[in-house]
């Protein structure tokens, strides 16, 4: 991730247009990609990614930042496994239904990157205001990436918005699958970039993403 | 026809291809021949152990702890992580720099994460060779991704491409369709 802002003050928009969370730094993408076809299911994991990756990251931000990259990388891991609990027993009462199509990527929700690597790479050298705002903009910056990416996606797949059959006229099937997922999110990934640069009048220069290990 | 049919069965347990894992991974590493190729390597390493250890934690836990057991995986994912670094430490000392930032990589990745929770509950009890077999297909699953990548890395960063959908978008359109392609194969 680069700098939220050239000098030092750290905006809310930052983590939703300047460095998205997904779009920019391409973190937490297989959730969006493969769970992001509806938007009960994009409900569910914006609310459940929401919940976990605020409390750990505020939680693993008092972790010592002397200790090794790798004892700070797995005690963030173990604090969001330890978060997921409660989350996921009061998930199973909220969203009975979903939970189990989530399969795989419910737990994977609390081994994100934006909870392993930028803990340690970005937030715990925050001050712990500007940290909270930071957080909350990469938070929101991915919300906003899976809600619209599920609204188009289940448009376009199923006819159907919030699962209300709508009149559309074409549907396209392939979108509700893992490679619809890929295919939009690239489109989508490319428009912000493209938006972006207009906006910044090409300050953004190409190649200044920064990839996560997701 | 064997080989085809195995061929084919490991294009759809593909992580990358199939499940969206491990996609950020292959991209970071994707600049060059030699990233991508000790991060295949250090993943599919990663994913024997971890997955070998998710055996014993499933052996090991259950009933009132199981909704612990995510726990227990990353403990053991840890202990993987704790002991490559040593093990590079030792091994060679004047390449641990540079062999240490693809085991960062690969610890905790969601290639490795998604395989210890995939392969759990998926294998007959009793069977760690399930386990390890798991583990070792997701690394085959990985360098066949990290080889069809880098095959059009190169014409997906050309300045053919657009500017805007140069790199990442470009590649996520391109794993697309080759996600595609396995969707119908398998």
């Amino acid at each position: 991730m680069k700098e939220s802002s050239k000098k030092g003050k750290i905006h809310l928009s930052d983590g939703i247009f300047r460095d998205n969370t997904v779009l920019s730094s391409l973190m937490v993408i297989s959730p969006v990609i493969v769970c992001g076809d509806t938007l009960v299911n994009a409900t569910a994991v914006v609310c459940i990614f929401s919940l976990i990756t605020f409390v750990s990251v505020v939680i693993a931000s008092f972790i010592p930042k002397r200790l090794p990259y790798c004892l700070r990388a797995i005690l963030c891991a173990v604090i969001s496994s330890l978060v997921y609990v409660p989350v996921r027993i009061s998930a199973q009462e909220f969203y009975p239904e979903i939970i189990p199509r989530l399969g795989i990527y419910f737990p994977l929700l609390a081994l994100n990157s934006v909870i392993i690597l930028q803990t340690g790479a970005k937030f715990s050298k925050m001050k712990k205001s500007g940290m909270l705002v930071s957080l909350l903009s990469y938070i929101v910056g991915f919300d906003l990436v899976m809600i619209v990416t599920a609204f188009v996606r289940e448009l376009l797949a199923y006819g159907t918005i919030d699962s209300r059959v709508v009149n559309a006229d074409f549907l396209v099937s392939g979108m509700g699958t893992s490679f619809g997922g890929f295919i939009f999110l690239g489109l989508l990934c490319g428009l912000y970039r493209k938006i972006r640069k207009s906006v910044t009048h090409g300050e953004d220069s190409e190649g200044e993403e920064n990839v996560s290990c997701d | 026809m064997f080989l085809v049919t195995e061929f084919i069965a490991i294009l759809g347990a593909n992580l990358v291809f199939t499940k969206a894992l491990g996609t950020s991974t292959l991209f970071a590493s994707a600049d060059s021949w030699k990233n991508l190729v000790r991060t295949s390597f250090i993943i599919t390493l990663f994913a024997v152990c971890s997955s070998a250890g998710a055996y014993f934690t499933d052996l090991y836990t259950g009933g009132s702890l199981e909704n612990f057991r995510l726990v227990f995986y990353v403990l053991e994912t840890g202990l993987v992580y704790i002991l490559f670094l040593a093990l590079s430490f030792f091994v060679s000392r004047k390449n641990f720099d540079r062999t240490k930032k693809y085991i960062h990589l690969s610890a905790y990745n969601c290639a490795v994460m998604g395989t210890v929770l995939t392969v759990s509950g998926s294998v007959p009890e009793g069977s760690l060779w399930g386990y390890i077999l798991s583990g070792l297909e997701t690394g085959a699953g990985f360098i066949i991704a990290s080889l069809t990548m880098s095959v059009a890395y190169r014409r997906l960063n050309s300045v053919r491409v657009p500017q805007s959908f140069r790199e990442f978008p470009a590649m996520l359109i391109y794993i697309g369709i080759i996600s595609m392609a396995v969707y119908a194969v398998s």
